[in-house]
């Protein structure tokens, strides 16, 4: 008690320099919390709306349909594993997709596009496909309206309308030639993303225009929980040749991009708190060589090496943990002011195939506490050094200072 | 005045472990800034390079409705007269005509939606890189040659020498044309649009089957100097567009990696100000635990007569000596640190980033700016700082610091 009674003392008799190294910790403190609530925050928002958009959190191929999306590389009698996949307690929603590509053929232009063969309904509660649908309707699954959905450039290239009758060119599974007309029955998307190149259909009619004989090419698996992903996939027994991937393999490149660019962003993190670190060495090493002559009358008392040592090693971490007090109070406004705000970029950047349109902080655990950790540290690695050589005054020398 | 300049730079070594500590402080900010800007500069030029070589170029000439319809009938405007301009003009290294089309290629055993590119393999060849990105076969050795990327070749399952079918509308009448070419040559750019996507012909072939005459869609420029083609506002640009096309610098063909340098830029601007920001604060600590030090020794100056300018102009000149030695002792650091960077780079293994492949590692790149413009700037920041202490020591009362040190 007496220790840290004494520590705080001797923080409060210089208040400029105090004052100084106290303002450093704080901004380090802010600077990492504010860097790693962005980095979580924006990619945690990316990577929520692609695995609820679109690849969901695992998916179920064949395997050779991974390295090429042949419609010949399919799931057949999937029905069994659906049921199976249903009644397993961590999956939240399940939908089934088959993939292939058309030439589309309206107002005298032709226009390629992926075609998607989906299950409205099952889509629908997994995605939300609905409410992307941005003109006319969305689709049912039956053969008899024939009706299609249109991805928004798609439509304004070739100027489609709601109701037209489009013609559909491609080659089904058998190798004949599947051409056949449609209605457009809704428009979807947005001018980016994957929407924008696509056609969807209902699973029925893709089945029937491509001769596939009720099989599907992708089971998309949405989980109660995205952190289960890995083990969910690796957990689950499938038959030969089905595999199931986490979203981390299924977007490999974004994924290998994102770890880099953390990577890169704790590097740069990495030399600001060295920086810091040696500033607080500066302080600490000053502000002991001030008081060589009192630690030497300390240990003239009779003060053991280690209570010196103890002592200094305090003064910093009393100093860390107020400062990063009110670093805390301040990166929790900031992380909160960015993470209902936003920072909006002007036109969206694609980052390894994925579009990334604004910054936004997350107010995390992680982006609270590795702060603490990170300034608490670096005062203790910095106050080791002058404590170990103040703790190693000898009382003779010390006492002749002055 | 000589004498407290000099006074101030011995002041510097008086007590050597926290000038080091301050020392340490600024030339690494220095450093870690040069090489930031060096190697950010670095990935700049590698995009840039990536895309002006690549099927972008250095910038591109289209009727004004193409670049926002892809109607196959909004052809370049007054060929001609736009082809004579081109040849006439000095600036131009050369330019490829090219027919853009959205189509269908069938094999036996798959199909694949592309955009389709009729170029003239000897001119396209002057103008971007993609004949040298062949790994198999040959570029377009004959007109009923179909070139394609690799991951397109693997898509649709097929061979070198194989037949294919191309499926397109022809322009007019829409009517669906079909002809049938050889993979004579494929290549690998890297770039995943490009490999899975584009496939290229002879334009006299895209033309006959698109019945669009000697109409196309595209002129691509390649220039002697790349800068014309990073400028939009040099003259030849409003030459180009008097034809009534539109002529763009690849910078406003790829907007969205042209949107991407401001916010580099701008991440650029805030890393200096933070690192500046904890060198200065770094800075000023010093100086005051210096100054604090030496209260004694001040009031005695002043007591003998020393003007408050003089102890003032001593603070900042030992600021100066410090910022002097840092510069030089950042400039080897960053020389150290950057070597690896300059001669190895960092690979970033076909990493897509603003709709441009990080195919080849990037390098640091040093410039003269680098090291004058940032040594220059932390040389006048280290003086701006220490303004704040030397003002501080230069009002000191004389007996107020007397009675302070005792």
């Amino acid at each position: 008690m007496l220790l840290i009674k004494m520590a705080f003392r001797n923080i409060l008799r210089n208040k400029r320099r105090t004052f100084l190294t106290g303002t450093l910790m704080v901004f380090g403190f802010v600077l990492v919390s504010i860097s790693l609530g962005l980095v979580d925050g924006s990619y945690g928002a990316i990577i929520e709306a692609f695995t609820r958009q679109s690849t969901g959190h695992v998916q179920i191929v064949n395997s050779q349909f991974i390295e090429n999306k042949s419609i010949n590389r399919k799931i057949t009698n999937y029905e069994s594993l659906l049921l199976r996949l249903k009644s397993h307690t961590d999956v939240n929603f399940l939908t089934t997709r088959s993939y292939s590509n058309a030439l589309i053929y309206a107002n005298k232009q032709t226009y390629g596009a992926e075609v998607v063969g989906i299950d409205p309904k099952l889509e629908d509660l997994a995605t939300g496909i609905s409410k992307r649908v941005y003109m006319g309707e969305f689709i049912r699954d039956d053969l008899e309206s024939q009706s299609i959905l249109v991805g928004k450039k798609i439509a304004n290239y070739l100027r489609l309308e709601l109701g037209q009758e489009i013609i559909l060119i491609s080659q089904g599974a058998d190798g004949s030639i599947a051409n056949d007309l449609f209605t457009v029955r809704g428009f979807i998307g947005t001018e980016n993303g994957d929407d924008t190149f696509r056609i969807y259909m209902g699973q029925k009619l893709f089945s029937e225009f491509y001769t596939l004989h009720n099989s599907i090419h992708e089971i998309s698996v949405h989980l109660k929980d995205i952190k289960k992903a890995r083990t969910f996939a690796h957990e689950l027994q499938l038959p030969t040749p089905l595999m199931a991937r986490p979203w981390q393999e299924v977007q490999k490149d974004f994924y290998r991009a994102m770890e880099m660019d953390k990577n890169g962003n704790t590097f740069t993190l990495f030399i600001i708190m060295f920086i810091v670190g040696l500033t607080i060495l500066n302080t600490v090493l000053m502000s002991t060589l001030e008081r060589v002559r009192e630690f030497g009358v300390l240990k003239a008392m009779g003060t053991r090496p280690s209570v010196v040592f103890k002592l200094i090693l305090m003064e910093g971490v009393i100093l860390a943990m107020m400062s990063s007090f009110i670093g805390m109070v301040l990166a929790i406004g900031i992380n909160y002011y960015l993470s209902v705000v936003g920072i909006e970029l002007s036109e969206p950047i694609s980052f390894a195939g994925i579009l990334f349109s604004q910054y936004k902080s997350e107010l995390s655990f992680n982006s609270i506490l590795s702060p603490y950790i990170v300034v608490i540290l670096t005062t203790i690695i910095a106050c080791l050094y002058p404590g170990i050589k103040s703790s190693r005054i000898r009382v003779t020398n010390a006492l002749r200072e002055y | 005045m000589k004498i407290f300049l000099k006074i101030g730079i011995k002041n510097i070594f008086r007590n050597k472990r926290r000038s080091f500590l301050t020392l340490t402080i600024i030339s690494m900010g220095l450093a870690a800034l040069i090489i930031t800007d060096g190697f950010i500069k670095g990935m700049i030029e590698n995009m840039v390079k990536t895309i002006t070589q690549g099927i972008v170029s250095e910038g591109q000439i289209h009727n004004p409705e193409f670049t926002q319809s892809y109607n196959i009938n909004d052809v370049v405007l007054h060929r001609q007269r736009v082809e004579r301009l081109l040849e006439n003009e000095e600036l131009v290294a050369s330019f490829s005509k090219r027919v853009i089309v959205n189509g269908m290629l069938s094999s036996p055993r798959n199909m694949k939606n592309i955009a389709l590119y009729g170029i003239d393999p000897s001119r396209e060849s002057m103008v971007s890189r993609i004949d040298k990105n062949l790994i198999e076969g040959k570029f377009l050795p004959n007109e009923k040659s179909i070139y394609l990327g690799k991951k397109l070749f693997k898509k649709l399952e097929l061979n070198i020498g194989e037949k294919l079918v191309l499926t397109v509308s022809q322009a007019g009448s829409g009517e669906i044309s079909q002809e049938q070419f050889r993979v004579h040559g494929i290549f690998q750019t890297g770039s995943k649009d490009l490999d899975e996507g584009v496939a290229f012909i002879h334009i006299n072939q895209a033309q006959k089957i698109l019945n669009l005459g000697t109409d196309y869609h595209e002129i691509a420029l390649k220039f002697h100097d790349r800068v014309i083609g990073e400028n939009k506002n040099h003259e030849l640009w409003n030459k180009l567009n008097s034809t009534g096309n539109t002529a763009e610098t690849w910078k406003e063909v790829m907007s969205s990696f042209t949107g991407m340098l401001s916010y580099i830029d701008i991440s650029l601007w805030i890393t200096s100000a933070i690192l500046m920001i904890l060198v200065g604060i770094g800075i000023i600590n010093t100086l005051f635990m210096a100054l604090h030090e030496r209260l004694f020794e001040f009031s005695v100056l002043r007591a003998l007569g020393t003007k408050s300018r003089d102890i003032f102009l001593m603070i900042v000149a030992e600021a100066l000596g410090m910022g002097f030695i840092s510069l030089v002792i950042g400039i080897v650091l960053t020389c150290l640190f950057a070597y690896p960077l300059m001669t190895k780079g960092i690979d970033y293994g076909g990493m897509e980033f603003a709709e441009v492949t990080l195919r080849e590692p990037i390098y640091y790149i040093p410039s003269i700016r680098q090291f004058i413009l940032y040594p220059a700037g932390t040389l006048i920041f280290t003086v701006l700082v220490s303004l704040y202490p030397a003002i501080y020591a230069a009002k000191m009362s004389i007996h107020e610091s007397l009675k302070k040190t005792l």
